[in-house]
């Protein structure tokens, strides 16, 4: 995507028609293409690790277990005994933008959770989960929290706004840190990655030089596998907090 | 025997529910006597735990400036609706930090770091 002298680092991110004439016609892009190929591996994951049911556990079995654990502690440690009510909520979000954020790291593919569009869709799935969550709970008493309890009554005008402020902000700073995060990696992979190319033009001491974005491009690679996985475990861990705090009381 | 009895529990559509929150009281109040530890203690750690730090690091920054976001957002589509230009969006920006703030002291406070 780097041609020349110019670095094009957002262009990775632009939708085209995928699967020929029939996408074409159903203005299907990367985006929802790569969410399906997401879903199949989940699926597909947790169908031939638990396939073989055995006692003693394989390694693709013993990693579906780990995942499946590793959420289900997470839902009933952090919600509480309601937890295993959401569990499949949170297991399904979890792996699923787990799933988007390793397929991104795939060349020639598409992180469809760099694009705001997706994970602001996601954030607020979760923000009115967690509402009518509450409304089932709490009923109206949910709208109590907006005062904090043994507050003055006369700074009910200051803090009410804040709280509800608060409360308005966690779709935000949930999307926008996930899009953020995936966004400035893939980014950073191009930047590096062009730096290569511009380097390797300039003729053979150019291209002694250009081994060095290379190797930062294999350190920011394992720092990306990283950011992957923790942000899909701070997306899921705020979801399941979100969610304590509906139950709760 | 066992599956017998489970299979007539729950058939009681009636008192199906009450009945297996009672069963589940009564086999987590057996597994904390086998195991000598409080159900309480359990929750409370995994509380303090359930971050680890870089997580909440990752946390932090983007948690103060959604609210501030929020707030400049909200007032600038009330000055807008109420054509009262710089009235809400100065209180409104204001009211944002100080929700950014509460959000970062919450986000901090149950941390075990």
């Amino acid at each position: 995507m780097a041609a020349g002298s110019t670095i094009d680092a957002l262009g990775q991110f632009e939708l085209h028609p995928v699967l020929g004439q029939i996408g074409e016609a159903l203005r299907f892009s990367q985006s929802p293409l790569f969410m399906l190929i997401a879903v199949v591996v989940v699926l597909a994951f947790l169908y031939l690790g638990m396939r073989p049911a055995a006692v003693v556990p394989g390694r693709l079995q013993a990693a579906a277990e780990l995942g499946y654990d590793f959420i289900h502690n997470m839902a009933t440690e952090t919600i509480g005994k309601e937890g295993t009510a959401f569990f499949p909520f949170v297991f399904a979000i979890f792996f699923f933008i787990l799933a988007g954020n390793y397929l991104g790291l795939i060349p020639y593919s598409f992180t469809f959770t760099s694009h705001i569009v997706v994970t602001v869709s996601l954030a607020l799935l979760v923000f009115l989960v967690s509402i009518l969550a509450s409304f089932r709970y709490q009923g109206f008493k949910f709208f109590t929290h907006f005062m904090p309890e043994g507050a003055p009554v006369f700074l009910a005008p200051l803090l009410i706004p804040i709280e509800i402020l608060s409360f308005l902000s966690r779709p935000v700073s949930l999307s926008i840190r996930l899009f953020a995060n995936m966004m400035a990696g893939h980014v950073l992979l191009e930047v590096f990655a062009g730096f290569t190319l511009m380097l390797a033009g300039l003729g053979a001491f150019g291209s002694v030089l250009a081994v060095a974005p290379v190797v930062i491009n294999v350190a920011l690679t394992a720092l990306e596998l990283l950011v992957g996985v923790l942000q899909a475990y701070v997306f899921a861990i705020l979801t399941c907090i979100y969610l304590r705090e509906a139950v709760a009381h | 025997m066992g599956a017998q009895d489970d299979l007539n529990v729950s058939s009681q559509a009636g008192k199906g529910a009450d009945s297996f929150e009672k069963r589940l009281a009564d086999a987590e109040a057996r597994m904390r006597g086998k195991n000598g530890k409080s159900e309480m203690s359990t929750t409370e750690q995994g509380d303090k735990a359930d971050y680890s730090a870089f997580g909440l690091a990752m946390r932090i920054g983007t948690e103060m400036v959604a609210a501030l976001v929020v707030g400049v957002v909200l007032g600038y589509g009330l000055d807008r609706l109420c054509g009262t230009k710089p009235l809400f969006i100065i209180l409104f920006s204001l009211i944002g930090g100080a929700a950014g703030m509460l959000n970062v002291w919450r986000a901090v406070k149950n941390a075990n770091v």
